[in-house]
């Protein structure tokens, strides 16, 4: 702009002082020669101008090209030739402190959540490992109470089993209780159960399946002398209340 | 006294507004940072201390320790004559540590001559397995076997049930049988 200013500025300027020079020429006496020497100058002015208003008009077609070009490489970049790792034209470079911040809460919470996730699973496999303990527990306690008797105090070793039972097996021992104590008493049987090995097979939440290798050993008057018998189990367990107990008894053949 | 006192006041607060800022501008990432720090180091602290051990403990990990100490029992307790020595070979794969050792004494010393004399045929199974212990590196498992003999002087076979207590130790990964003790 102030290139297309400046030249017809001085242009003015020239035509002004050629005005004012016919003025004064007019009054002396050879005004035909003075006014084609002012004719000149005026033409000369003239032409002067039209040059540097072409220049000026010039360098505008070449700004209003460019301008142009800078268009259309914006319309092709909106159009998808645009390479991903480019900004879309108008999307400013984020702040480097708000990258680092999206950055630093997606670890946060990453993370939390992760160990939120780990604490979880643990807590579950825990509370399973617990579990399992406390049936094979059950099916220990239950069985070493199936296996040990003693005629001296048959009837209290056969409620200690049937306080270990539940479900159809307990109904079952209970039916025959009288007659088991019976058999105690008369054959005068000691036997001392022990387990030897326990291993939970399956088990859910209210009940399992425990493997229970036990030994027996057995004194009657039938003339066993601590005869060792061992008895390979398959126990289940089920809660009954608060407590685990013994739902059935199996020997594995 | 008070137009007078004006001034100083003004005066101080503006410069302790300054450091404020600046030291805002400091507590503030380093609070960032303490806090990325801290949420990646539990997690990683987790990792290592639960997460790992855990999925070593598993139901899967329990399912592999029971699939090795079967067929690895399986395998020690099944052999015949006319395949003894493949039988054998096969059977000490599933073996590691001191039992590899002691079941090549046993075997030489008690079975090869019996089964390199007369024809005898063993076959075990499995009839139930569970897992007693489960440690990362270390497995008990508990398995009821069933044992059938048949040998050229009687070949009618005989059974024997046994209750086994096998013991494996992970070696590269894989559950091998350290020691085998019936119960």
């Amino acid at each position: 702009m102030g290139d297309t200013k400046k030249p017809s500025g001085r242009s003015g300027e020239s035509v002004t002082t050629g005005v004012t020079a016919s003025a004064s020429d007019t009054e002396p006496d050879s005004p035909a020669e003075e006014s084609s020497a002012d004719l000149q100058a005026r033409i000369d002015a003239a032409e002067a101008e039209a040059a540097e208003a072409e220049a000026a008009a010039a360098a505008a077609r070449a700004r209003v090209r460019a301008l142009r070009s800078d268009d259309e490489a914006a319309t092709e970049a909106v159009q998808g030739q645009r390479p991903w790792y480019r900004r879309a034209p108008g999307v400013r470079r984020p702040r480097w402190s708000t990258v680092a911040k999206t950055v630093a809460v997606l670890l946060i919470v990453g993370s939390l959540t992760g160990s939120g996730i780990i604490l979880w699973k643990h807590h579950t496999a825990s509370a399973r490992h617990e579990r399992s303990e406390r049936f094979t527990a059950a099916a220990r306690e239950g069985i070493v109470a199936l296996t040990s008797l003693n005629f001296n105090h048959a009837k209290d070793d056969v409620q200690r089993i049937i306080d270990n039972s539940t479900g159809s097996f307990r109904d079952d021992f209970q039916a025959r209780a009288d007659d088991f104590v019976k058999v105690v008493e008369t054959s005068k049987v000691v036997a001392q159960g022990t387990v030897k090995a326990t291993a939970v097979q399956s088990m859910s939440d209210d009940s399992a399946v425990v493997l229970v290798v036990a030994e027996e050993q057995i004194t009657n008057s039938a003339g066993a002398k601590k005869d060792p018998r061992v008895l390979r189990l398959s126990v289940t367990v089920t809660r009954d209340g608060d407590r685990f107990k013994l739902a059935k008894v199996e020997l594995v053949p | 006294m008070t137009a007078e006192e004006a001034p100083p006041i003004e005066e101080t607060a503006a410069p302790e507004a300054a450091p404020r800022a600046r030291l805002a501008g400091k507590i503030v990432p380093a609070v960032w940072i303490v806090l990325v720090v801290a949420s990646v180091s539990l997690l990683a602290v987790l990792m290592y201390t639960q997460y790992l051990p855990d999925r070593e403990m598993n139901e899967s990990a329990e399912q592999s320790a029971m699939d090795a100490a079967t067929k690895g029992a399986v395998a020690v307790l099944t052999y015949s004559s006319g395949n003894f020595d493949r039988d054998v070979s096969s059977a000490r794969t599933y073996l590691t540590g001191d039992f590899l050792g002691q079941y090549d004494t046993y075997i030489q010393t008690a079975v090869a001559p019996v089964a390199k004399q007369k024809s005898i045929q063993t076959t075990a199974t499995v009839v139930r397995r569970a897992v007693s212990e489960l440690r990362p590196e270390s497995a008990a498992v508990l398995l009821y076997i069933n044992q059938t003999t048949s040998t050229a002087d009687n070949p009618a076979p005989s059974s024997a049930a046994s209750s086994v207590m096998v013991r494996l130790t992970k070696v590269d990964g894989k559950w091998l049988i350290s020691s085998f003790t019936p119960v």
